[in-house]
Parts: structure tokens; sequence; C-alpha cells
């Protein structure tokens, strides 16, 4: 929902030049990184553990294969990718924002995932990658900040294996009235004051919750997959519509 | 859909579990590192849930995915699977159809032997935190509780059948039964002599009575 008239975009609720979006959603995640993984559990509750679970399950991911965790930020998915793809197999875990790879590079060595697992600094939009390189991409929380969404997906297109799927977890649109309700009430009163008291920066995370509400619907997504010629895309409702799984493949 | 994610609950739980029981085994790393790298799906009938177990290196991993292809896959249900301890066993339960294997069948006898193999010395892990004295005296009390209760539980059983036989008059006493089967033996055995005498008097005029039986019916 970029406006696509111009040279802006939006950054939460506010409007921007596209060439400023990407630093004022780095200085977001320079800011978060340290406590990144603390609030992550303490925001959803720890269910964000459960949605990556079932990102997971849906991956089809087997050893030997070449897996790139985009936004992988501090590299949940990218531990657990590692292990499944083994030593044959390389999972590279991608970040724009260079603290947040710091913070997950040093978090995933220190737990001993170490080997087969590489890091990158990139930008979703022009993937440094050769064609057909992966058999899985993964995007979890990450589309929502990138600039322009449709070139991301479609440099996604491009590095991805014929054959090879894309999983986008991303926040979406709660499916019933009442649990949007307490969602906003949720995500605009506590969540704010949540991050103010533990991470000490209440408007990170201001802007997360707006730019949940900027990010495109279920179906708009779908759409745009499927422009990026995605093929057989369909996508996954978690914890009623708060966050959903997409899933597309290369043939 | 999806709303409480209940399988990713119950993979994560079990995974958890998994991993920190076997971390109790010394040998357990040991055992595990010739199947890294196997995949072996489970569908208990009672569970709704598939379970797909991933063996990487140190760990195990547990998936609830649907549609992938793994080496050995098994049906099953919760009663069965006690059974499946014995990799001896694996065979007669497909034999007797409690078991459904497609795939690897060695790879589900090298899972079921690492269960079976698998020794947790739990008072020298209790030790760790309540020291020795103390571990031994709760693991003693433990077994002598565990003994005590498979006492209780067959007192319990013989009270209840020596109920239905003597006073209830349920079930026979086996003394009864024995001497009942005898009773039924000898008849069968009179009974056979019987038919034996008449099979061979039929022989010797067979003709007359079976024209006769044959026009009268």
């Amino acid at each position: 929902m970029s406006d696509s008239s111009d040279n802006k975009t939006h950054f939460g609720y506010k409007t921007v030049d596209k060439t400023d979006k990407a630093s004022m959603v780095a200085d977001v995640f320079h800011s978060v990184a340290a406590k990144y993984d603390v609030m992550n559990d303490l925001m959803s509750f720890g269910i964000h553990r459960l949605w990556k679970r079932f990102t997971i399950d849906c991956s089809g991911v087997r050893r030997g294969q070449q897996v790139l965790d985009l936004a992988g930020g501090t590299g949940d998915l990218t531990a657990k990718f590692s292990a499944l793809v083994g030593s044959e197999g390389k999972v590279v875990l991608a970040d724009i924002n260079d603290s947040m790879l710091k913070v997950g590079r040093e978090k995933l060595r220190d737990r001993g995932v170490v080997g087969n697992v590489e890091y990158v600094q990139a930008n979703a939009e022009h993937l440094p990658f050769p064609e057909n390189t992966f058999d899985l991409i993964t995007i979890a929380f990450g589309l929502r900040n990138v600039t322009d969404k449709d070139q991301a997906l479609r440099s996604m297109y491009r590095v991805l294996k014929p054959g090879g799927r894309l999983l986008v977890l991303e926040f979406s649109k709660p499916q019933q009235d009442w649990l949007n309700k307490a969602y906003d009430f949720y995500s605009f009163n506590v969540l704010p004051k949540m991050g103010q008291v533990v991470a000490g920066d209440g408007e990170s995370y201001q802007y997360l919750a707006e730019s949940i509400r900027m990010h495109p619907d279920q179906d708009t997504l779908k759409g745009m997959m499927e422009q990026a010629q995605f093929e057989q895309v369909e996508y996954f409702n978690l914890t009623g519509g708060i966050v959903a799984l997409h899933r597309g493949y290369k043939f | 859909m999806s709303f409480f994610l209940i399988p990713q609950l119950i993979t994560s739980t079990l995974e958890v579990a998994v991993n920190k029981l076997s971390s109790l085994d010394p040998t357990f790393n040991h055992r595990l590192s010739p199947l890294v790298g196997r995949r072996l799906k489970v569908e208990i009938a009672e569970l709704k849930v598939p379970l797909t177990f991933v063996v990487a290196e140190q760990k195990i991993h547990i998936l609830s995915a649907k549609g992938e292809a793994n080496h050995c896959a098994i049906k099953t249900s919760l009663s069965a699977l006690k059974t499946l301890q014995d990799p001896n066993q694996i065979t007669q339960l497909i034999k007797q159809g409690q078991l459904e294997l497609t795939g690897d069948l060695q790879l589900a006898q090298q899972v079921s032997e690492l269960v079976k193999q698998t020794d947790i010395d739990w008072e020298e892990h209790l030790s760790d935190y309540i020291g020795d004295g103390l571990a031994h005296k709760v693991t003693t009390r433990f077994k002598h509780f565990g003994g005590l209760l498979a006492q209780k539980n067959q007192d319990f059983s013989d009270i209840v059948s020596e109920f239905a036989q003597d006073e209830a008059k349920l079930s026979p006493h086996p003394q009864e039964m024995r001497q009942f089967s005898e009773r039924v033996n000898q008849t069968r055995a009179k009974v056979d002599k019987l038919a034996a005498k008449i099979a061979n008097m039929s022989a010797k005029a067979p003709s007359k009575i079976v024209n006769r039986g044959d026009k009268s019916s």
C-alpha cells in the first residue's frame, strides 16, 4: 500500500521519502536489537515460538538443502534450519540491519550453531545471490519493513530454485471483530508502554503497531505473491489472523 | 483455524521432554549418531497430530509436518506403543494388524532398540540436587513404593477373583474349571467312540439305510 504515485512511502502512519524509510527502519532495529528476544516473548506471550514452529512444519526442509532466512533477525529459524539441513546443507542468515545480524551471530555461536551458517548483510529488494540458489526462503516478520515489497518478492523469486518455496510469516488482519478490537487496544495502549519499560524505547514499538496496520492483509499479499510469479500460493491464519503464513512455490 | 497451534504446542513440549530425558543417559548421543539425518514419522491413532522425528547431530527434532517424505512411517495405537519397545515384536505387531509400516523397517527397529537400551540412572541425577544420601533414600523408597504398588495390585486382583469365584459365583475356581474340562474331554471321547461305532455299522449296511433316507426326504 505504498504511495506508488511518487517517491513517498509509509513509515508506520507517517509518510516519508522512499529513500529515508530504510534508514528509519534501521534506527528502530538498532534501538531494539539487544532486547529483541525478550520483547518478542513478552509481547506475544511466547506464542511467536509456535508461529515459527508452524513455519518450520510447513517448510518441508530436508537434509542437504540450501535455505535463506531473510530478515532473520536474531536467528530463531536459522538455528532450527541449521540442524535440519545438517552438515551437507547450508543456511544463510540475511538481514539488512547489522546490529540485528551481530546479535543473531553472537547468539547462534553461543548456542553452538556453527559450520553450516553464513551471515550476509543484504537488502531484500536486491538479493546478492545468483539465480536458482535456494530450496527455501523464509522471511519472518520482515516483509513489513521492506520499502518496495513487490521488488523484494521478485528478487526472492529470482534466487529461489525451481521447486523451491517461499514462506512469508507476517502480522496480518485478525478475522473476528472482537479479536480485532482487543488486538488494537493491546497494540496501541499496552505495547508501547511495555516497550518503554523493558527496552526503554516506546517509539519503536509504536512504529511496530502502526506498521502492522499498514501491512497488506492476507488476500492482498497473496495477490502480490502471485504477481511476482509464485504459484500455488496459499495462506494459513494463525491465532485468528493476528499472524498469517503465506506459502508460494516456484516451478 | 490454528488459533491455539495445538500441534506445535505438543511437538515443542515433547521435543524438550525427549531431549531432556535423553540427555540424562550419557551414552545416548553415541548410540544416536548412526541415525543422524533419518526421519521417522509416527501416527498414533489416539493423537490426531502426526509426529515426525528428525535426528540431527546431538538432538532429536520433532515436527508436525504433513505430506513430506520420510525414511519410515508407522501408524499405530497407544496400546501397541509399549510393545514396540521390543524390536523383535515389530513384525509380530504388523502381522496382527496393530501396526502399519511403510518404508525402512530397519529404522523402526533401530529406534526401538535405542529406546529400549536407554537407561537413566535417576539416583545419580537426583544426587546433583539433593545429595547422595537423600537421593539413595528417595530412589529406594520409590522402588519400594513401586514394588508395594505391584503387590497391592496383585492383592486386589486376587480379592476380586476370589470374590467372583466363591461369593458371587460369577466365575469358576481353576480346580472346578479343570474338572469341568476333564469331563468335557471324557464326554467328547465317548461321543467320538460312538460316532466311530455308527460309522462302522453304517459301512457294513450302507445302501439300504441311505436309500431309504433319500426316498423319504
